[in-house]
């Protein structure tokens, strides 16, 4: 599944003592939950369990979709009247009425998760799954980056970081406290289906059938084939066609406008025009606005139709927090700093929606200091899926930084910037870099 | 269960074992049946529900069965072949004019197009007559579903294959991208997984992926192609609409003409 949660979960690891030893004692009279995960101590390090995931997705046979409903169809994908009077190639009811008599009932008998109950009968009437066709989101035709797939990431006892698969993109900083902490940043959805086939050669002696043109010498048609045979009334919705890269006359636009002059970021090494696809206040500004909400959400739009409950989640305050712990973790425990609430926000944007193989995608992280320590010793690791390829020589980053790349489990890069500037509250900086879609 | 117990029962009388053991037997048995026609099981072990030998049509009905939502989509595909080759697609009946390639087209998801390539190289004057079925669809963007359409592609060995009177059967699926290959096969061929005549195209390729469309490729023409007559060799004319070429990286706006 996709996860669009930015900063959903994060890890930090504890230089000095804490107060887990009264949250063990009180427990469980008292379970505080959240999404600030602290690791108890440095020498006690806890990975949660994880439980059974509900982030993978579940394919049933020949590897269709999960069907997830977004909303009551009322765009061009609903059955018109005409097509509701005269279904096309539908082999049930389903068009017509609100149940049918199964033609295979062994595809169509309801789920067992016990395994104890019987296969529909030819008889038996089923209802229609939904009243409504639903849309269908299907995750393999994306291709993502960041966020933090399960097994998520932690840290181990000498400060490195262990399970980051591909497409993770983590943030590693210590506070003045003494504590490191593990964040994770949002995860970026781009539509890049590849398709590949599968071939068999058969020589005509081992074959049962020719193309089926036997049927074309028989009297009677072959199989069912003559249920599945639609008419040729049908209808085609027509739609605008509109056009998805942003104008560059709008980034102009925007450079004009005036902004924050504390907020303005150093541009070291890094062209001072943002991107047009960088048109949000958080990638500028550091400043997390309504509006960039609803584009953020809007890019991330794909994902949220499938996805159950989760979305994308920019960690603020205590408030957008408990969105967290209401998805996934209920289980997890907090112990809360005394010395202060060190947490970063790190957010990644994408410059296209879609993409082709062989194109090229610009990448933006931007990460901020929102918590009331300074913080140094700043880590981003992004482990890049298998359908990206780094663009050699195309990271730029706003603060000083050490950058490496190197391969990960999944064929592809590795990319980690270590920044050497310490980043006070309020403060923050960003990434740039660009991959090639294979 | 209970037609395991009487066999069991009937083995105990003739080899005169104890009745604990018929019960132990009969449980395990009937446990390991269950377990084997289990319904709620993605694809029991050892019986492939669907297989690459079905009849063209037989794969996109059960899917429609069992996917209502895909009933009446109609899934963008681009027929490709070697160079010079061109195609011709069915309407009402009739083949049309050879168009060259790409051509674009949206097929109906559960339906089986027949369609004509000539231009073969080094083989002028021969026609081939492969078929489509659209057993699945893809999801792309809403106003976007022109610019990803699923590549229907004959290669030399496609050709020369059924040339020599052999049925080929490619699936084409799209690939998983969590557990796609490091390598890029940008404007290049399809890739290509060959399989051995025991194992199974469609099963391969849900491994791989998702299918979404087999391509069938044989070299017996009938006597009748075209016609009323050959209503069952171009499976029933279903529908089909053209789609405008679109290079590759450009959108509308960029061939639109001013």
């Amino acid at each position: 599944m996709i996860d669009t949660r930015c900063g959903s979960n994060s890890t930090s690891l504890s230089r000095k003592p804490r107060l887990w030893f009264a949250s063990l004692t009180l427990f469980p009279f008292i379970v505080v939950i959240g999404c600030h995960h602290n690791i108890a101590s440095k020498s006690d390090l806890r990975v949660s369990e994880a439980p059974t995931s509900p982030n993978s997705m579940s394919r049933n046979e020949l590897g269709s979709p999960q069907v997830y409903p977004v909303s009551r169809m009322s765009s061009g994908n609903a059955p018109s009247a005409e097509h509701a009077q005269h279904p096309v190639g539908c082999g049930n009811a389903c068009c017509q009425s609100h149940s049918y008599r199964p033609a295979f009932p062994e595809f169509d008998s309801p789920s067992c998760p016990t395994g104890s109950c019987q296969v529909a009968s030819y008889e038996q009437e089923i209802a229609c799954p939904l009243p409504y066709r639903p849309r269908h989101i299907d995750p393999q035709e994306y291709v993502f980056d960041g966020g933090d797939r399960d097994p998520q990431a932690r840290l181990r006892e000498d400060l490195t970081v262990v399970g980051l698969d591909s497409e993770d993109t983590v943030i590693r900083f210590e506070t003045e406290s003494g504590t490191v902490e593990l964040q994770a940043g949002c995860r970026v959805p781009i539509y890049a289906p590849r398709f590949a086939s599968t071939r068999k050669i058969t020589p005509l002696g081992f074959s049962d059938h020719v193309v089926a043109t036997q049927a074309a010498l028989r009297d009677q048609p072959l199989g069912r084939m003559a249920d599945v045979i639609p008419p040729t009334r049908v209808q085609l919705r027509q739609g605008p066609l509109r056009e998805e890269k942003v104008d560059v006359v709008e980034a102009v636009r925007d450079r004009n406008r005036g902004v924050l002059v504390d907020k303005v970021l150093p541009a070291i090494e890094i062209s001072d025009a943002f991107q047009p696809y960088e048109d949000l206040q958080i990638i500028r500004h550091g400043i997390l606005s309504s509006t960039d909400q609803i584009k953020l959400r809007r890019s991330a739009l794909a994902a949220l139709s499938w996805s159950s409950v989760e979305e994308l989640v920019i960690l603020v305050d205590n408030v957008e927090a408990k969105i967290v712990e209401e998805s996934n973790q209920p289980q997890e425990i907090l112990t809360y700093e005394l010395d202060g609430k060190p947490r970063v926000r790190i957010c990644k944007v994408a410059s296209h929606q879609v993409a082709e193989p062989g194109d090229t995608i610009d990448f933006t992280i931007r990460f901020d200091n929102i918590g009331d320590q300074k913080i140094s010793n700043i880590v981003v690791h992004d482990s890049l899926t298998p359908r990206l390829e780094y663009v050699e020589d195309s990271q730029k980053a706003s603060l000083k930084a050490e950058f490496t790349s190197q391969p990960n489990d999944a064929g592809s890069s590795v990319l980690t910037w270590t920044f050497s500037e310490t980043v006070r509250p309020g403060e923050g900086g960003y990434i740039r870099f660009q991959c090639k879609v294979r | 269960m209970l037609l395991t117990v009487l066999i069991i029962a009937s083995w105990i009388r003739a080899t005169r074992k104890s009745a604990l053991t018929a019960l132990v037997l009969s449980f395990g048995l009937s446990d390991i049946a269950m377990a084997q026609f289990d319904s709620s099981s993605r694809l029991p072990a050892g019986i492939p529900l669907l297989n690459d030998n079905m009849p063209p049509g037989m794969i996109g009905s059960i899917q429609l069965q069992r996917q209502p939502n895909l009933c009446g989509y109609f899934q963008p595909i681009e027929l490709r072949g070697p160079k010079g080759m061109q195609f011709a697609l069915v309407s009402d009946g009739m083949f049309g004019d050879n168009l060259p390639q790409p051509v674009r087209a949206a097929f109906l998801v559960g339906a089986v197009y027949r369609f004509r390539a000539v231009g073969i190289p080094d083989e002028p004057g021969i026609e081939l007559f492969p078929s489509v079925e659209i057993i699945d669809r893809t999801y792309p963007p809403s106003e976007r579903e022109h610019r990803f359409p699923i590549p229907i592609e004959l290669d030399s060995t496609d050709i020369e294959a059924a040339l020599r009177g052999e049925l080929v059967t490619r699936v084409i699926y799209l690939e998983d991208s969590t557990y796609a290959e490091p390598e890029s096969y940008a404007g290049g061929p399809q890739r290509v997984f060959d399989v051995h005549q025991n194992e199974d195209t469609l099963r391969t390729a849900d491994a791989f992926g998702r299918p979404l469309a087999i391509l069938r490729i044989g070299s017996r023409i009938p006597d009748i192609v075209e016609g009323p007559t050959a209503e069952h060799f171009l499976f029933g004319s279903p529908p089909w609409t053209p789609i405008k070429n679109i290079p590759i990286g450009k959108t509308l706006s960029d061939i639109a003409t001013p």
